[in-house]
């Protein structure tokens, strides 16, 4: 082979290595690029931004009117309406300077941390329509009987609809304002012989109505500013559980002692007969799943003190003790078999060396219910067995328990009592009833109220969630990013959407299940197992990497390349020095 | 009309004294002195109901430290004064106008707080560093016979936190090897933190949630951050809330910002940090303690960026971490000084002890410990000073007495009905799981269902095969 054959061989060979190199890099470059689905970040951004989340509930409340007095002595049909049209505009009033108050506030240095704290901002707004109501509240009946009718008229079915009937009755000696708030959602309000001043009446009714909502109010505010030093005091939010589409509640019967006394009962009736109706109430929110066991020899983690009363030594547990009463590992109240939020409601029977327990306040009372609640936990009721033997809780022996139970329910998910706020300052003479809900637990006044905040605080907590992510992406760019998570992000803002849509068209059922559907699924985005790539992978790790590989091919290549190229110089040089 | 211009007046008038503000606001609140009627956090004052304009009045009190509060404390009442005064300057024809009219007289009444129905019956709540629950994540990251001292210091804090009332649920138990089963252990299924062996720290109530091989960087980083797939048991899963303080300990064989795992790989203080700054997003913590035993510890915690973290590390950046004693029986060191000497402290706790950190801390001696233990402080505005060592290595949980139940029917007659009733909702849940997109849980399939890789894939191919024909032509 001649020199002039031997080089362009030479060339040849280099050109091809050459060539596999330049088509391999594509190739390299796509298979080692991690995947990303693109997400919608500005349409994230979006809800995050100033304003975006400025909402107004609008309430709609019917006052209708009853003339009690029998010599007609009620406004007439047009003073009505001026009166509902000054009601409707002073109760605005009202609320919009409590949300005025606020914002000042949070013109503070506290939230400059936080910008866009204040993307949620949501206020309660009055739509009164007002009338003379007549046939249904016949005069001298009660407000309790009235209520208990039940009938569609009295009170409305929807969320965010209320009924007021404000019956005009004669004056009385000693008769003041009657106010009751029925379960349902209407109020009743008596007014012996106020009718006649419409200030009063006006004053009267926008205490009530003003008052009846300003718990709510003050919640949405409360909502924007979850973390600062005010929260550790917060007690309120430390009780309450998170909310969660689905919860684990488990009764637990425990015994200390099944020598002593053996034990049993009768829980899935009682929890059908007293805790079940509670729960189908708010099966619109979470779903509750209920299991219960019980365990024996069950020992009292904590010493109680003994102490002597009325002759009989009693066994005492402190408030500073009970905190310890649920460390035992020996329980083993943990639920294993789902990953819903755990609810653990313990019925304990503490040993006989130790009974009669009663848990105790600071002040050394024994508390009637012996029980006590642990915020985010559950709760625990003490019942002392009588004597040794068989004890046996049936339906009617549960039935005081299972109150403390719904009661600590009631806490431990957020349910408010509904009141009248400041009803002693706003209307001292008045006299104040509340209807509880002896069958569900619940009132509606008491479930609208918690529908509603459910709802925008899950819209407040998707959009966090959602913001959080995008941030996570775009910081990680190592992540991979599956279809899956851009589906979840989709459907959860498709849903905020439509929860912003049912908001704006007053259908707060409708809202809470897109807000809880928002929530739900920028959550699973967010806690996607396949989330989690090498958080961290520095540029020196992918040389150690690629080192190893590629120096070794490269220095010879890179050598025989700078060689080839000098050897073409020089074969240039010599055509040109021929030619010359 | 006037609303507005007093408004706007107030606001001026405001900011101008903004600066007096931050310096009072932490000394402010609830002061009786001054009868103010606060709302309980004391954070906002309304002086001027008219317009509803109030001053803020409460910051946060790492703000100001340098400035004596005590010193413009004083002035405070006079600007209110000054500040009402204009507040009544500027409403007065208003106000004369519309006296009656109820909006007004209503505002404050209707805004101030009144206390809960169920605040007055709260009793026994006491801990007022806002948390509700205790989370420990214990974690030993080596392997092998040698470092039984990794294992003892892991679970030497294990027996602490549990004495001092975490319930195993609330503890994340890693540990990477099982020593007490090893064939050189002279003292079958035992561990022991001491030459003395006082504490058989296996004992028979020992709950490891990962183990072996288990004790991964991923695993770590899922636990914290909690991205698990869904058949992850309760029991291997960090549950806590935005109200959980939690510990998070690590021992192991470490160097200037990396933590070995298992001799296989290793986790990055920014890997911490990262994971760290997830869980604050996601509101998993309330606080967090992180403490480290290894060398060069003090790097581990550098990286860390979210707030309520307070770290402590056995060594700085640079130092080695040493074992504190040999038990001649055993054949090993036992225990790592850091550990040794934190437990010297802990162990003597009970549950309602009040030490602080601080005091904790304070007991470090460079001298016995052998390297300079590393505290950081800087992301925790609650200060050790003020918080507890239970409030992170105990189990303290509020309570609250229930003082009445609710009432409720007797019910025997209804559990028929009721029990129909409550079947709906299920259908209604079946129906919405279904609109949820399911989501995929299955190993990361990043390639495998797309078109786009294989056509350069292919071409890369013929182009290599090109190659490797024109080579055999060539040659």
């Amino acid at each position: 082979m001649s020199s002039e054959d031997y080089e362009r061989t030479r060339t040849r060979v280099l050109a091809s290595i050459l060539v596999v190199f330049l088509l391999a890099t594509p190739i390299w470059w796509r298979t080692t690029e991690v995947y990303r689905a693109p997400l919608p970040v500005e349409d994230i951004r979006a809800w995050k931004e100033d304003k975006t989340f400025h909402r107004t509930l609008t309430l709609n409340v019917d006052v209708a009117f009853y003339d009690h007095t029998g010599d007609g002595s009620i406004p007439t049909a047009g003073k009505l309406l001026e009166l509902s049209e000054k009601l409707e505009a002073d109760l605005n009033e009202l609320y919009g300077t409590a949300e005025r108050g606020r914002a000042v506030r949070h013109q503070g240095d506290v939230e400059e941390s936080v910008p866009g704290e204040l993307f949620a901002d949501v206020k309660l707004w009055f739509r009164i329509s007002g009338g003379l109501g007549s046939k249904y509240w016949e005069r001298g009946q009660r407000p309790k009987d009235v209520a208990a009718k039940g009938d569609s008229w009295s009170a409305s079915s929807l969320n965010g609809h209320y009924k007021v009937h404000v019956a005009c009755t004669p004056p009385e000696a000693g008769k003041q304002t009657n106010i009751y708030v029925s379960s349902k959602r209407a109020v009743f309000v008596e007014l012996p012989g106020e009718c006649v001043d419409d200030v009063r009446v006006s004053n009267t009714l926008l205490s009530v109505i003003g008052g009846l909502f300003a718990d709510e109010q003050t919640n949405y505010l409360k909502m924007t500013e979850q973390k600062g030093e005010a929260a550790n005091t917060d007690w309120e939010s430390m009780r309450t559980m998170k909310y969660a589409s689905k919860y684990q509640v488990t009764f637990s019967l425990l015994n200390a002692d099944p020598s002593e006394v053996l034990v049993s009962w009768d829980i899935q009736e009682a929890v059908n007969a007293y805790i079940l109706p509670f729960f189908s109430q708010l099966s619109e929110l979470s779903e509750f799943a209920v299991d219960s066991q019980v365990q024996n020899y069950a020992a009292l983690p904590i010493q109680s003190q003994s102490i002597e009363k009325d002759g009989r030594t009693v066994h005492v547990l402190r408030p500073e003790a009970l905190p310890h009463f649920i460390n035992s590992a020996e329980w083993n109240l943990a639920s294993v078999v789902s990953s819903a939020p755990p609810l653990n409601f313990v019925l304990y029977i503490p040993p006989q060396s130790q009974s009669p327990l009663h848990v105790v306040t600071s002040k050394n009372d024994v508390l009637d219910t012996n029980a006590f609640l642990i915020p985010r936990w559950g709760g625990v009721v003490i019942s002392n067995a009588k004597e040794i033997g068989v004890r046996h809780f049936s339906v009617d022996d549960l039935h005081p328990i299972m109150e403390v139970y719904v009661a600590q329910l009631r806490d431990l998910l957020g349910v408010k009592h509904i009141r009248i706020r400041n009803v002693e300052t706003l209307l001292p003479k008045a006299q104040v009833t509340y209807e509880t809900a002896p069958d569900a637990g619940i009132t509606l006044w008491e479930l609208d109220q918690l529908v509603r905040r459910r709802t925008v605080q899950n819209i407040v907590d998707a959009v966090t969630t959602l913001n959080s992510l995008a941030t996570l992406i775009t910081n990680l760019e190592s992540m991979v990013v599956l279809d899956d998570i851009q589906n979840q992000v989709l459907y959860a803002l498709d849903a905020l959407h439509q929860a912003r849509l049912a908001l704006e068209a007053n259908d707060f059922s409708l809202a809470s299940q897109h807000a809880r559907d928002a929530f739900v699924s920028s959550e699973a985005a967010f806690f996607d197992p396949t989330m989690v790539s090498m958080l961290y992978f520095p540029d020196e790790h992918k040389y150690a990497v690629y080192m190893p590989l590629f120096v070794p091919i490269s220095v010879p290549l890179l050598i025989a390349v700078i060689r080839e190229i000098k050897g073409w110089k020089n074969r240039k040089k010599r055509i040109k020095q021929k030619e010359e | 009309m006037d609303d507005a211009i007093a408004l706007s007046a107030m606001a001026f008038i405001e900011e101008a004294l903004e600066p007096l503000y931050v310096a009072h606001r932490a000394q402010l609140p609830s002061d009786p002195v001054y009868g103010w009627e606060g709302e309980p956090s004391g954070s906002a004052e309304s002086f001027c109901t008219r317009c509803g304009s109030t001053a803020a009045l409460e910051i946060h009190s790492r703000k100001t430290p340098r400035i004596d509060p005590m010193a413009h404390r004083r002035s405070i009442p006079y600007i209110f004064a000054f500040l009402s005064a204009l507040c009544a300057l500027t409403h007065t024809q208003a106000t004369s106008s519309i006296t009656s009219d109820a909006p007004t007289n209503l505002s404050l009444a209707l805004w101030s707080p009144q206390p809960d129905i169920n605040e007055a019956a709260i009793e026994g709540f006491f801990a007022s560093s806002g948390h509700t629950n205790n989370w420990a994540v214990l974690v030993c990251t080596s392997r092998f016979w040698f470092n039984y001292r990794h294992i003892a210091n892991t679970l030497s804090i294990y027996h602490t936190v549990k004495r001092l009332g975490i319930p195993d649920s609330n503890i994340i138990l890693m540990l990477s090897d099982d020593v007490a089963c090893n064939p050189r252990n002279h003292f079958p299924a035992t561990i022991y933190n001491n030459a003395g062996r006082f504490i058989d720290l296996y004992g028979r109530n020992v709950e490891v949630d990962y183990r072996g091989y288990e004790v991964t960087v991923e695993n770590f980083i899922r636990l914290l951050t909690g991205r698990h797939d869904p058949d992850v048991p309760r029991s291997k899963r960090l549950l806590t809330d935005d109200r959980s303080n939690v510990l998070v300990y690590m021992t192991g064989h470490g160097g200037d910002e990396f933590l070995k795992f298992q001799d296989a790989e290793e986790i990055g203080s920014h890997d911490i940090a990262d994971a760290f700054a997830q869980m604050y997003e996601k509101n998993r913590y309330h606080e967090i303690f992180f403490m480290i035993d290894t060398c060069q510890a003090a790097s581990m915690y550098k990286r860390i960026y979210s707030p309520n973290i307070l770290a402590a590390a056995s060594a700085e950046v640079g130092q080695n971490s040493y074992s504190h004693h040999v038990d001649p029986d055993i054949g090993v060191a036992v225990i790592d000084r850091f550990t040794y000497y934190n437990l010297e402290t802990l162990e003597k706790l009970k549950g309602e002890d009040k030490s602080t950190l601080q005091q904790l801390f304070s007991t470090y001696n460079t001298q016995a410990i052998a390297s300079t233990p590393g505290i950081r402080t800087d992301l925790y505005p609650r200060r050790p000073e003020n918080a507890l060592v239970t409030d992170f290595f105990g189990g303290v949980q509020n309570v609250q007495l229930t003082t009445a139940g609710y009432k409720l029917k007797s019910g025997n007659l209804q559990s028929q009905t009721l029990t129909k009733q409550h079947h709906p909702s299920k259908s209604g849940s079946a129906k919405r799981k279904s609109m949820v997109p399911p989501s995929r849980n299955n190993a990361l399939q990043v390639h495998s269902e797309r078109g786009a890789v294989s056509l350069p894939f292919v071409l890369g191919l013929m182009g290599f095969m090109a190659g490797v024909w024109f080579l055999s032509r060539v040659i």
